[in-house]
């Protein structure tokens, strides 16, 4: 059985007298062990996604659908055994590590909290084990680092130590929400080890959430594209990389600059803009951005099998397919 | 699959209309307020000034709808003829304390360094002595009356103005499209009244607000020490200061100025906030 | 005057003042550019590439006059901007305009995009209102968008905002400080694009800033890799990229997350060590050296400058 497993997971926004789906039926899984990518733009809900798991959803939001993790229900869950299985059983790293740490506290006593709290450690013992936690996520000097501030850190050591926080009651889930986005080129490239060590060590899931297709290719085994509150496209990474079958996914890979490096070609761009989620229409929603839009997809398209671990949610499949590989 | 239908034309019609509630209540409660004031200057039900010892105390009637006082004046009349005064109290030291305040705020964020410093460390001295200290030393220079009364409480105003306009000035200097002014070769001047103005109006206009109400709160301190409004002109704040002594016997005579205050100070500040909305071009035009 | 760059740098030094310990301690301050120096020809662009706080922001803000260099010159089509009389630099500034990073923060909220695309020209708006036009349809926008406001468009439009913001004057230099940085993926193309475009068109010479090679790559010819204040590597961008010759550029490019490498996790060559972000803060020897694996004890004691390799590729290195 998945370690977390989402079922036909929906998040409204309520207005009194409208409300919006934000998500749209999504369902995934996600191993022991296992790395599964949400890859999208601003907007596609990955993040709500993310948040919907830990029940963090901000206010005026509303989760319906499934959430399995470890075959409980959590959105059948009070606040109160959620606060337990966050930050215990599942671990957050956030985007921004500047805001994700308390400012006026120093790091050893940050990351000794969940210890106190959820594994009832004792003030020295926590400390000794937030020690370890700092050793095992390769900060340069971790004694020191113990009774240091936030801001007396670097970035990059600052992710670190979210990454530790995350850790520190060895959960079984990680959740990660961008955790590169606000760091330089080579600093990305040690947090993404560290994260690849981790999972490799402890055997927990991770859950990853970015925009850059890069990180997506090289980090997961398997990735959800999602566009507009659905998903469009999922299946083995290397295989929606080399062979994406959704037009959106095709476009994006076409539009990546990467393609474009040591050649004098122009990237393919995908005209208009994201859809807002108040202004979605009926059907699927890439269409009007889609070169092979017809009227069929006024629609929307259900997510269809494509070979035998990949599926797509697009009514012209048998066309792309017909032509050559992207 | 939800979709979000276009509501029918004239719905969209009934929502514009409504769009600012605040606005348009408050704007309802100023307007009865300065119509009223404006009324007091040719008409009131009986002279404000005329005593009747024969009348004193009498409860809210017919005949004296808000009931009368002390004197046997009827108090609607002083409210009345009392707006002149506290609005004008109002009206002056927020004027003053906006106008100097907002431009020492947005003097200071723009210099930085020093300048900055200096203006600040004024505004704290300034900051230091309180409404009616400053009120007491400018009646003790230039004599008591509701001109000083005014001043001072302006000045008290500038500081917290300067406060302000300082702080939310120095959070929008730092957006990129102060540099893309700059690099377009605008002066710290032009800057400041073209974009950091219009950017930080919304929080003055709520504090012109709030410094509404406290300075006729302010005036009828300095009243009630003598250094206001002298009687027997009559003020709100005075009024309400004079009816506590006889709080148990007359309570409506504290009720009916607390609650012109209280509902001017309201009107004031939905007016306020709405017009922070409308002001604000994402919410005047539709998505 | 039409053989001379577009835009000279010529050994500029920016510090920045840092608040001082105490009343009656030393001033301080923090040396952002140490000594760059490079020139973009007519009709060319150039990549300005390094880490957050390398200084590359720190040369654009320098050249679009928004900070004072502290040594050295900076010359817009021959003219030095840092000697030239105030007045005349409020019409020269026409020549040069800068396109920013969020096009979120950029505009003002509360002007319409007419009177945002205008600012640059300093004139009335009456008389703005054929060049804001024509502005906003070469950069795929109506002229009746004038009317409107920042908050009614997406993040690709207002770039594209304040991409005409830039073209109003029709400037010889366009500054662009990680322009597609804060976009979506699927609107990026568009906007790289269009800046390219726009370049073919208009004769335009780039002064380009960002963290993504291959972005820079696909805009610009010409790179400069910055580290700590200072000029580590530069040359052809595609010479650059295929062969860098400083550890630093090596290690950007390697770090670069890669579509190409897609194939489950990726297997790691080499563990990488952990000074990630360490710069030496001694004025003497060469910056990366903390960070370097393949640093040399001359490394520490002497400053490396930039000498010539094959194929106009420069570097600032002892060991390579």
């Amino acid at each position: 059985m998945a370690l977390l497993d989402v079922q036909n997971l929906f998040i409204r926004i309520g207005r009194p007298g409208s409300t919006i789906d934000v998500v749209r039926g999504i369902s995934f899984s996600v191993g022991s062990g296992e790395i599964v990518g949400i890859l999208g733009e601003s907007g596609c809900g990955k993040s709500l996604t993310a948040f919907s798991v830990l029940g963090l959803l901000p206010q005026g939001l509303n989760a319906a659908g499934e959430i399995k993790f470890d075959g409980r229900d959590l959105l059948s869950l009070d606040e109160r055994d959620l606060c337990t299985l966050r930050g215990n059983r599942i671990g957050m790293i956030f985007q921004e590590p500047a805001t994700a740490l308390n400012p006026v506290q120093t790091v050893g006593d940050q990351i000794a909290e969940p210890l106190r709290l959820h594994a009832g450690m004792g003030k020295r013992e926590a400390r000794a084990e937030a020690l370890r936690l700092l050793e095992r996520i390769r900060l340069p000097n971790p004694r020191g680092a113990l009774d240091v501030y936030p801001h007396q850190m670097s970035g990059g050591q600052r992710q670190r130590v979210v990454i530790a926080m995350a850790l520190a009651c060895r959960p079984s889930l990680l959740i990660a929400d961008e955790p590169t986005t606000a760091l330089d080129t080579t600093v990305q490239r040690q947090i993404l080890d560290l994260l690849l060590d981790l999972v490799d060590e402890t055997k927990s899931g991770l859950l990853l959430i970015t925009h850059d297709i890069g990180v997506m290719a090289e980090m997961t085994e398997r990735v959800l594209v999602m566009y507009g509150g659905v998903i469009v496209e999922s299946g083995p990474t290397e295989k929606i990389i080399t062979d994406p079958a959704h037009p959106y996914t095709r476009a994006l890979l076409r539009a990546v600059p990467q393609r474009a490096l040591g050649s004098d070609t122009w990237l393919e761009s995908i005209p208009g803009t994201v859809p807002a989620p108040s202004e979605r229409l009926q059907g699927c929603l890439f269409r009007t951005r889609c070169s092979l839009a017809g009227p069929e997809c006024e629609i929307q398209p259900a997510l269809l099998p494509r070979g035998p671990d990949r599926v797509a949610a697009c009514w012209r499949l048998p066309q792309i397919e017909a032509s050559a590989p992207a | 699959m939800t979709t979000i239908a276009e509501p029918p034309a004239e719905v969209v019609r009934r929502i514009r209309l409504f769009r600012y509630p605040g606005l348009t209540v408050g704007g309802v409660i100023v307007t009865t307020v300065i119509g009223a004031t404006l009324l007091s200057l040719v008409w009131t039900p009986y002279s404000p000034l005329a005593m009747n010892m024969r009348q004193r105390f009498r409860g809210p009637s017919l005949e004296h709808v808000f009931g009368t006082d002390q004197f046997g004046r009827d108090v609607l009349s002083l409210l009345m003829a009392g707006a002149q005064n506290s609005l004008t109290v109002g009206i002056v030291a927020v004027a003053i304390g906006l106008v100097v305040g907002t431009a020492l705020g947005l003097f200071a964020a723009a210099r930085r360094g020093w300048v900055d410093e200096a203006v600040m460390r004024v505004c704290d001295f300034l900051f230091a002595f309180p409404a009616v200290l400053s009120a007491v030393m400018l009646a003790a220079a230039l004599g008591p009356g509701t001109g000083n009364a005014m001043l001072a409480i302006g000045l008290y105003n500038i500081p917290i103005f300067a406060r302000i306009a300082r702080g939310a000035a120095k959070g929008v200097w730092v957006r990129e499209f102060i540099y893309a002014a700059r690099t377009a070769g605008k002066g710290a001047i032009r800057i400041s009244l073209e974009h950091v103005l219009p950017n930080i109006l919304n929080i003055i206009v709520v504090q012109a607000t709030i410094s509404f109400a406290t300075a006729i709160l302010a005036e009828a301190a300095l009243s009630y020490l003598g250094l206001g409004t002298q009687p027997p002109a009559p003020s709100w704040g005075r009024m309400l200061h004079e009816s506590q002594v006889f709080l148990s016997r007359a309570p409506y005579l504290s009720i009916f100025p607390g609650l012109v205050i209280v509902l001017t100070v309201l009107g004031l500040n939905l007016l306020g906030d709405g017009m922070r909305d409308a002001l604000d071009p994402r919410h005047a035009q539709g998505r | 005057m039409t053989d001379a760059p577009v835009l000279e740098l010529d050994d500029l030094v920016l510090d920045y003042p840092l608040k001082r310990e105490s009343l009656f301690a030393a001033p301080r301050s923090l040396r952002a550019v140490d000594g760059v120096s490079f020139a973009i020809p007519r009709g060319r662009a150039l990549g300005l590439v390094g880490e957050s706080g390398c200084g590359k922001t720190s040369v654009a803000k320098t050249v679009m006059g928004l900070e004072q260099p502290t040594a050295g010159h900076i010359r817009i089509l021959g003219r030095d901007i840092a000697a030239m009389p105030r007045g005349e630099l409020l019409g020269f500034r026409r020549h040069f305009q800068m396109v920013f990073q969020d096009p979120y923060g950029s505009l003002d909220p509360r002007h319409t995009i007419g009177r945002i695309v205008a600012e640059p020209m300093r004139t009335s708006m009456a008389k703005a209102r054929k060049p804001v036009g024509d502005a906003l349809e070469a950069v795929g926008l109506s002229a009746g968008d004038a009317k409107k406001y920042p908050h009614q468009f997406s993040g690709g439009q207002r770039q594209r905002i304040a991409i005409a913001r830039a073209l109003v004057t029709r400037p010889e230099l366009v500054v662009a400080d990680e322009p597609v940085s804060a976009l979506d993926l699927s609107v990026q193309a568009q906007v790289l694009n269009l800046l390219r475009e726009l370049r073919e068109t208009l004769g335009l010479t780039y002064l380009f800033i960002s963290h993504d090679l291959a972005v820079v790559e696909y805009v610009c010819e010409d790179i400069v890799v910055m580290f700590a204040g200072r000029i580590v590597e530069r040359g052809a961008t595609r010479t650059v990229l295929s062969a860098p010759a400083h550890p630093y550029t090596v290690a950007l490019r390697e770090a670069m997350p890669r579509i190409d490498r897609a194939g489950g996790r990726r297997r790691r060559a080499s563990r990488t060590d952990d000074k990630s972000d360490a710069t030496a803060d001694r004025a003497v020897g060469c910056p990366y050296r903390p960070r370097c694996a393949r640093a040399i004890e001359r490394c520490a004691t002497e400053t490396p400058k930039l000498r010539p390799l094959a194929n106009n590729q420069e570097v600032a290195c002892h060991v390579v």
